[in-house]
């Protein structure tokens, strides 16, 4: 008896002729060969596993739309302008990924206040379709960011420190602070005491040194709702067809709007599909699936996903003495 | 896990039922049951939609609906199986429904023999030969008939669960699809020949 048999006991037995089984063996091929992509997986998880009970604190829920100023110059001035006309609490579901992202780089503006933003980043090693258990869990990461927006709405400071952590010991500390167009570094290895850097990049730089990932991974602004909406509205713009507005959906409880983006440009122009969550009344970035291709090649690469765990905005006054400096351990230093 | 021995079956809806009855209380316990059925429901979507990104949405949407009403399922109206693919069934008609008739095809069939041909290796063009025959074959069966297929070979259900999610009796249900099958079988092999 052949896997057919056993898998289709109702329609073939020892005593069926070859025909049939020959056909039943293609229409097996033919329904069974799709795989769901692991993407999916993250909500339907996040729904099921429920996170520990972190509410997003001090999340601010006022829809007011607050002026632009030229940071995006006239053509973004002219959209919010139109914007403006359907942003209210009571809109109809946007029409567009380019509306979406419109809003989220609205309500992102600030004025001599500071934005605080922490998300939980969870990562599994390499992606097990449809495997029970999931894939083995590889590490939780924070990450901590900070900007500060002058009386024009400019950022003026950023930062972001990542901390990534195994089973509740810190493993490594990544933290960059950014002003005038130029960025300081540095890494942290608590285990081993290594410090790599500080070190200074000019964003050209750190542009140039992500010319082999095309998207929103690697030229993100720091990584706001805000800052990857403008990303993602520039790629819209450039490749229309690896931007795509998924339906409405709920995440951790909130209604969120899905984006979904192919990256490509990585060997063998396959990459990683990066599903944005934007809140759907706040436009604020709620969470972030990546999930690597499933291709040869791409088994090792991790899965990862984040959700916010914090957003506040707060004035200027009360930001924490120190946020918007570099401050590395002291270490034993490696070349950068 | 596709309408296999009857002693199997028997233990797999135990168990199902147990889950079920947990995650009512605790939504972990309906875990297992997702990477049960993930597969199995996004195949039978892949059949109701045109394209691979809308079966993937749907899924997740079966799923999340699925969630949200855990207190409804009612083991004495059928199994898990049934249940789940009840909710995928209306899902696909109800995103069928929104988006009018701007789909060129009627079910999503041609995207899914596209796949099982791209995933064929080379070397086998029998079974590639086999597929367009196949293909040709389907175009014969109606709509209701596609869709006892995808039940029973994309979704993997037992001729009881599909009675279930289509309406019908198990009997009723069993002689469509069996005349289902001959009728593909004569076609198939008329075209292969």
């Amino acid at each position: 008896m052949t896997r057919i048999h056993d898998a289709y006991p109702d329609l073939l037995d020892a005593s069926s002729a070859e025909p049939r089984r020959r056909l039943l063996t293609t229409l097996d091929h033919l329904y069974c060969t799709a795989r769901l992509p692991s993407a999916v997986d993250y909500p339907v998880m996040i729904a099921i596993r429920k996170p520990p009970s972190i509410p997003v604190q001090g999340e601010r829920r006022s829809r007011v739309l607050r002026p632009l100023n030229a940071l995006a110059g006239a053509s973004c001035l002219l959209a919010v302008a139109a914007l403006a006309a359907v942003f209210r609490p009571s809109s109809p579901a946007p029409v567009s990924a380019q509306t979406i992202l419109q809003r989220a780089v609205a309500a992102a503006i600030s004025h001599n206040a500071a934005l605080h933003v922490v998300y939980r980043v969870i990562s599994y090693a390499s992606p097990l379709p449809g495997t029970l258990p999931p894939a083995r869990l590889n590490g939780i990461e924070r990450d901590d960011i900070w900007e500060s927006f002058d009386a024009r709405g400019q950022v003026t400071h950023w930062t972001e420190t990542n901390t990534d952590s195994s089973q509740g010991v810190t493993t490594m500390v990544g933290r960059c602070v950014g002003r005038a167009g130029a960025a300081r570094c540095y890494v942290y290895e608590p285990a081993s005491k290594y410090l790599k850097g500080p070190s200074t990049t000019s964003e050209t730089e750190a542009a140039r040194g992500c010319t082999q990932i095309e998207g929103p991974l690697c030229n993100a602004d720091v990584l706001t709702g805000a800052g990857v909406a403008r990303v993602l509205t520039t790629l819209l713009r450039h490749s229309p067809a690896r931007v795509r507005l998924l339906p409405k959906q709920r995440l951790n409880g909130s209604p969120v709007y899905p984006i979904r983006v192919r990256e490509t440009d990585f060997p063998r122009r396959r990459g990683p599909t990066i599903t944005y969550f934007f809140d759907a009344d706040t436009y604020i970035l709620r969470g972030m699936a990546i999930v690597p291709p499933h291709a040869p090649g791409f088994a090792d690469m991790a899965s990862s996903f984040m959700t916010l765990v914090r957003h506040q905005t707060v004035p200027l006054s009360a930001v924490p003495p120190h946020t918007f400096e570099l401050n590395p351990p002291s270490g034993k230093q490696v070349l950068p | 896990m596709r309408g296999g021995s009857a002693e199997a079956k028997s233990d797999d809806s135990l168990d199902e039922t147990e889950l079920m009855r947990r995650a009512r209380t605790d939504r972990a316990a309906f875990e297992p049951l997702y990477w049960r059925y993930r597969d199995r429901v996004y195949r039978y979507l892949r059949t109701r939609t045109p394209q691979e990104e809308d079966a993937a949405d749907l899924t997740q949407q079966v799923f999340l609906r699925a969630l949200d009403q855990l207190h409804q399922y009612d083991q004495t109206r059928g199994s898990v199986a049934a249940w789940l693919f009840g909710i995928a069934r209306h899902s696909a008609t109800d995103s069928r429904r929104k988006h009018g008739r701007r789909l060129r095809s009627e079910d999503g069939l041609e995207a899914v023999l596209a796949l099982a041909a791209g995933e064929m290796v080379e070397t086998e063009v029998i079974r590639r030969d086999e597929l367009r025959h196949l293909e040709r074959a389907l175009a014969t069966l109606s709509r209701g008939q596609r869709e006892l297929l995808a039940l029973r070979f994309a979704g993997g259900l037992t001729i009881p669960e599909m009675a279930v999610v289509v309406g019908k009796s198990s009997e009723a249900t069993r002689k469509q699809l069996r005349r289902t099958i001959q009728s593909l079988e004569e076609h198939f092999h008329d075209t292969d020949s």
